[in-house]
């Protein structure tokens, strides 16, 4: 038996929190423990982790005293609140955030493409956008056979990037269209089935849903 | 910008021309690329085929006969990026295209990250090597 961990998950009630907590069951992480935070508001929630049930901490200073490795999904801003606390603490902050990515001292790795990065951590390893991930994982390969000398891509991003409630809304107006009535609109002011937006940016989004 | 900057750094080449449009389609899960490549000399087909089918964390999924490359609803759920329609750009001799769908909750951020604690564990690498 080898060394087990002791987990944190910070953002543990999003989507990608809950799919963090699916993958440490599946893949049988070595874990000591396994600690779930989130902002005071989804505190008390309680997740399933296997057969268990385990309850949301609010997130506070002292959350990280006794952890190894944060695995960090709330989003940019409270990454950035936390990640002085996490490094004081001694743990190794995972961050899916986009706060650090471009920082030149912190790695941005995908372990097929560039795990040698990771080894040079000061407590802080970004991970990618992940349109970029599902890209590079598959250039590697061919970029080892011969160099690429330029890229041109175009992505086709699914409701759910955009949120839940974005998934949500495809269902309820494509079932709307099926009906024959108009379909209610949400976070975009068009109908899903009927859009390409050429657009991710966030802050569109964001605006939209301001106005509406 | 994210695309641009951000594989420039993992790949390590900071002067690699990367230009992206990012489409919002209404497909409920997993994202899809169409990518464009070029090299200075052609790429054979069948050893881009054979690199992807034998690299780790990439599928090749095509069947030219029967017209079936990956979808969103192949790669949902799954780890592996799905790789297909590998093929010659028929306006540059030394052009690759290629087209994927990845689960983005996945491989796009859970799985990866998950992957980026478990290479700390194995490779000893939790408290960081200076230098």
């Amino acid at each position: 038996m080898g060394e087990s961990y002791r987990v944190a998950v910070l953002g543990a009630t999003g989507a990608v929190g809950t799919e963090l907590l699916m993958l440490l069951k599946e893949r049988a992480f070595p874990l000591k423990s396994l600690k779930l935070l989130s902002s005071p508001r989804s505190a008390g929630t309680q997740l399933p982790f296997g057969d268990e049930m385990l309850t949301v901490e609010a997130v506070s200073a002292e959350s990280f005293k006794d952890v190894d490795i944060v695995l960090a999904s709330a989003g940019g801003s409270i990454s950035k609140a936390w990640a002085k606390d996490i490094v004081a603490s001694g743990a190794v902050m995972i961050d899916n955030s986009s706060a650090f990515r471009m920082d030149p001292t912190i790695p941005l790795v995908i372990p097929e493409v560039n795990p040698e990065a990771a080894k040079k951590h000061s407590g802080i390893i970004a991970n990618p956008n992940c349109t970029t991930i599902l890209m590079c994982v598959a250039l590697q390969p061919l970029h080892n056979i011969q160099p690429i000398r330029r890229v041109v891509v175009s992505t086709y991003q699914s409701a759910s990037g955009a949120g839940a409630r974005a998934m949500e809304e495809v269902k309820v107006q494509a079932q709307a269209i099926l009906d024959g009535k108009t379909p209610p609109t949400e976070s975009f002011p068009y109908p899903w089935p009927s859009i390409c937006f050429p657009t991710i940016r966030r802050s569109m989004t964001r605006a939209i849903a301001r106005k509406r | 910008m994210k695309m641009v900057n951000e594989t420039r750094k993992i790949m390590g080449i900071p002067d690699l021309p990367v230009t992206a449009t990012c489409v919002r389609v209404p497909v409920l899960r997993a994202h899809s690329e169409a990518i464009n490549l070029a090299f200075d000399a052609p790429f054979d087909l069948n050893q881009a085929r054979e690199a992807i089918a034998q690299a780790p964390g990439v599928q090749l999924l095509e069947d030219w006969e029967k017209n079936y490359f990956p979808m969103p609803i192949d790669a949902s759920g799954k780890d592996d990026v799905l790789v297909g329609r590998i093929r010659r750009d028929i306006s540059n001799p030394n052009g690759l295209e290629l087209w994927l769908c990845g689960d983005q909750i996945r491989k796009g951020a859970a799985l990866n990250a998950v992957q980026i604690a478990e290479l700390l564990v194995e490779r000893g690498w939790l408290a960081g090597v200076s230098g």
